[in-house]
């Protein structure tokens, strides 16, 4: 029952803190899972956030990867409800005082403020996804010709990943 | 036909259609939007489908939910879905906008999880995944740097990126002290701007 509890409280919280579409809630996450309650491994936590970029939806329904590896499907449902639940009830909750704010200046204070901390956010997310990636040549060479290919062509997140997945067939077996 | 929709595609001054949506409509569209949702463009989905095609909200309610769902915590497309269907029905309409598009993806990462559980020892498959989360790791550093180009208007910024990204990778510094304290600043500090700008 505990374990359940402890998988409300890790993602219930990561669910409130998700400003800026979730992109932030990484590192903290990675801190809960792997380092705290030892659920998933750093390569385990690299793998499910991986499947979650390949999948359609939010990255971070990668967390039903999580719960289920913590305790089973149960889990899986447990973390998915806790991570996804509490964001939404906020989103009906706020809907009429929104209506009441919006011309008051504080969408802009609020995303261009939180902007710069969300994106040193996702660079040390570069380092807790970096823990999990298989250490030598090949791995760094796959990851620059992908940020290359993101920042040159339009080439989607998808597809990249699959093509990686061939490349590391060829190379990382 | 086609005229009358050239008009509802130009937007503004489009009055909603006067028939709520079922909750089935809404559950049909979110669930198709988000199943089929691979990196970006949702949002343009959503917009064609609630606006133009089925004319729930106005051009301007749909951008008014856009930055609402782009503003609070949560994944944007889960929020703009909630939002859209709270206004077209209700807490009910929201409910159900949300199931639409969580479960589909709740099922899918199962499945691809499953997958995973069952093949990862497999030497070809562990190559290949090997190969996947090197590239993921590439995916996160070319965001990071598209999002910090998106910050260089303002040096402060990349004060404030560097003192999260140190507090947190370095001193592993809890998410909620961060956002508190260095979202705190940036906030007061475009607070202060924007009222200098009023005066």
């Amino acid at each position: 029952m505990s374990l359940y509890w402890h998988l409300v409280q890790v993602f219930s919280v990561l669910s409130v803190l998700g400003f800026g579409g979730g992109k932030g809630i990484i590192p903290q996450m990675h801190m809960d899972v792997v380092d705290r309650f030892h659920w998933v491994t750093s390569a385990q936590f690299t793998q499910f956030y991986t499947i979650g970029k390949l999948v359609p939806g939010p990255t971070t329904i990668f967390s039903a990867l999580v719960g289920f590896t913590a305790a089973g499907i149960v889990g899986a449902l447990v973390a998915t409800a806790a991570m996804f639940i509490p964001s939404s009830a906020l989103m009906i909750a706020m809907d009429s005082v929104w209506t009441r704010w919006k011309n008051t200046g504080w969408k802009e204070r609020i995303t261009k403020g939180l902007a710069p901390v969300i994106v040193g956010l996702v660079w040390s997310s570069v380092f807790t996804i970096g823990k999990g990636v298989s250490h030598g040549v090949a791995a760094y060479v796959i990851a620059t010709l992908v940020v290359v290919a993101m920042l040159r062509t339009k080439i989607g997140a998808p597809v990249l990943i699959v093509l990686s997945g061939a490349a590391g067939i060829a190379a990382l077996r | 036909m086609a005229q009358s929709q050239t008009l509802v595609d130009a937007g503004a001054g489009v009055t909603p259609s006067a028939a709520p949506p079922t909750l089935l409509e809404i559950a049909a569209i979110f669930g198709a939007i988000s199943a089929t949702s691979f990196g970006g463009g949702q949002k343009a989905s959503v917009r064609r489908q609630v606006v133009t095609a089925h004319r729930w909200m106005s051009e301007a309610q749909f951008m008014e939910g856009l930055e609402f769902a782009q503003v609070m915590p949560g994944p944007n497309i889960l929020n703009l879905a909630v939002f859209c269907g709270q206004r077209a029905r209700g807490v009910p309409g929201a409910v159900v906008a949300f199931l639409a598009v969580s479960l589909p993806a709740f099922i899918i990462v199962l499945v691809a999880g499953a997958l995973y559980f069952r093949f990862e020892n497999d030497p070809f498959v562990h190559g290949a995944l090997l190969g996947c989360a090197a590239g993921a790791l590439g995916l996160t550093v070319g965001n990071a740097i598209e999002l910090s180009v998106d910050l260089r208007e303002d040096w402060l910024n990349f004060v404030l990126l560097a003192a999260t990204a140190v507090a947190v990778t370095v001193f592993r510094a809890p998410l909620l002290l961060v956002l508190l304290v260095f979202g705190g600043l940036g906030i007061w500090r475009h607070t202060r701007t924007a009222a200098a700008k009023t005066k």
